[in-house]
């Protein structure tokens, strides 16, 4: 089969992501670079516990 | 159509065309005996295969419901098929499938009990079977792809593709449409034919599921999302998507536009931030995107009875970037270097089969 095709999680981040900045005030922004490295270093830590997981034979 | 002649024909036919599927053959046919098929309407077209797919199709079905031809490529054994057995004069509906495909226990019910005549062709839902973390990700893609997307598509009349898992035409347009195009995806190609003939609507029944092997290695994977969007590229240049004013050019410019999207967010985006020493929209971009895929992940398990697949969602990330680095390099080998032109009657299938886990659906 050729499968289900791009599914809709691009676009509407984007738009999200861009009427969130219009919307913000200046000084409360920066918060939001720091929300965003420690989202990523924890979906990094969560990766590296699954793999893990999986190559022990728990997953 | 002809109603007097329709009243006489049997409802639906299954067509399932098989190239080397020995592994896989049995579970299929013993899944649409159990999903309502009676074993007279069920026929298996062997393409070449030097395998025993047909001796083990024997067990099942009379000698006269299989059929063998020289390897000519799935479309082709598809059409073959449909007239070797005499198909569009005994049946109103032809289901396609592909051979290693399972039916949940009422998908062949629910199918007749909802084809109509005012459509020419439907597809049923596509759930995958249980795996690995590509398994698990291929749950969350078949959710909201067709969950959400499927039936946006049917509202609007845009469905993109009738996948090979779920296939099912009338058969009084099979004789207008071209088996012969040998593409790489051959169910897309079928589909694109249906909107450019304008031949009429596509059914998308969702109480019809029907579940799907995925690779079980990055690899394999790999392989088959290549082929997939060699694939649609090659049916969007051979049909000239985005040059005609038909409602299917629109949906297919917003599918090649959510990949766009993502390319930008990957690419241009951190360049601008950098140089403005601005990192707030692409902070906001990457929040924004965490919580609805997260989200939408969470449906996807809640839907599928699947929380396995909660555990492997930080590994969904790099699949959705594999998917876009392979859509433009799909697109880089068709539109630009005008690779993959030629007919090629191979299977993609072919050394890629794995022994179905028919347990997981309660057939044995």
């Amino acid at each position: 089969m050729s499968g289900p095709g791009p599914t809709p999680t691009q676009i509407v981040p984007a738009v999200l992501g861009a009427s969130t900045v219009a919307a913000l005030p200046q000084t409360g922004a920066n918060s939001a670079v720091q929300y965003a490295v420690a989202a990523a270093a924890g979906l990094a830590v969560w990766a590296m516990v699954y793999v893990g997981m999986a190559k022990f034979g728990r997953n | 159509m002809e109603m007097s002649a329709t009243s006489e024909k049997r409802k639906l036919a299954l067509i399932l065309p098989a190239h080397n599927e020995e592994v896989v053959i049995g579970a299929t046919i013993r899944s649409a005996l159990a999903a309502g098929m009676d074993k007279s309407d069920i026929f298996v077209v062997s393409d070449g295969s030097v395998e025993r797919t047909l001796m083990i199709a024997l067990n099942y079905l009379p000698w006269y419901n299989t059929f063998a031809q020289a390897q000519g490529g799935k479309a082709m054994a598809i059409f073959n098929g449909i007239k070797h057995f005499g198909i569009p004069e005994r049946y109103v509906w032809v289901h396609i499938a592909d051979a290693d495909g399972i039916f949940s226990p009422s998908y062949f019910d629910e199918l007749k009990a909802r084809l109509s005549t005012e459509y020419v062709a439907a597809t049923g839902h596509v759930q995958s079977l249980k795996g690995g973390w590509i398994s698990q990700y291929r749950t969350y893609e078949y959710t909201v792809g067709l969950e959400v997307m499927r039936r946006i598509q049917a509202k609007l009349g845009t469905i993109p593709v009738i996948p090979g898992a779920t296939c099912v035409f009338r058969t009084d347009i099979i004789d207008k449409l071209d088996f012969s195009q040998h593409s790489l995806t051959e169910d897309m190609d079928l589909t694109l034919q249906i909107h450019r003939k304008k031949l009429g609507k596509i059914a998308y029944i969702p109480q019809a599921k029907a579940f799907t092997q995925d690779p079980k290695d990055f690899g394999d994977y790999f392989k088959q999302v290549m082929r997939w969007y060699r694939g649609a590229w090659q049916i969007m240049t051979r049909h000239r998507v985005g040059r005609r004013l038909q409602k299917i050019d629109g949906y297919m410019g917003y599918m090649i536009a959510e990949e766009v999207v993502l390319l930008l967010e990957l690419t241009i985006l951190p360049v601008v931030a950098w140089w403005t020493g601005n990192y707030n929209f692409l902070a906001l971009m990457f929040l924004n995107d965490m919580v609805i895929f997260f989200a939408l992940t969470l449906w996807s398990a809640k839907l599928n009875h699947r929380s396995d697949m909660l555990g492997a969602f930080p590994l969904f990330y790099i699949l959705r970037f594999v998917n876009m680095f392979a859509f433009f390099k799909a697109w880089y080998e068709i539109v630009v270097q005008h690779k993959f032109r030629s007919d090629s009657p191979g299977w993609s299938t072919a050394g890629r089969r794995y022994r179905i886990m028919t347990e997981a659906v309660g057939i044995n």
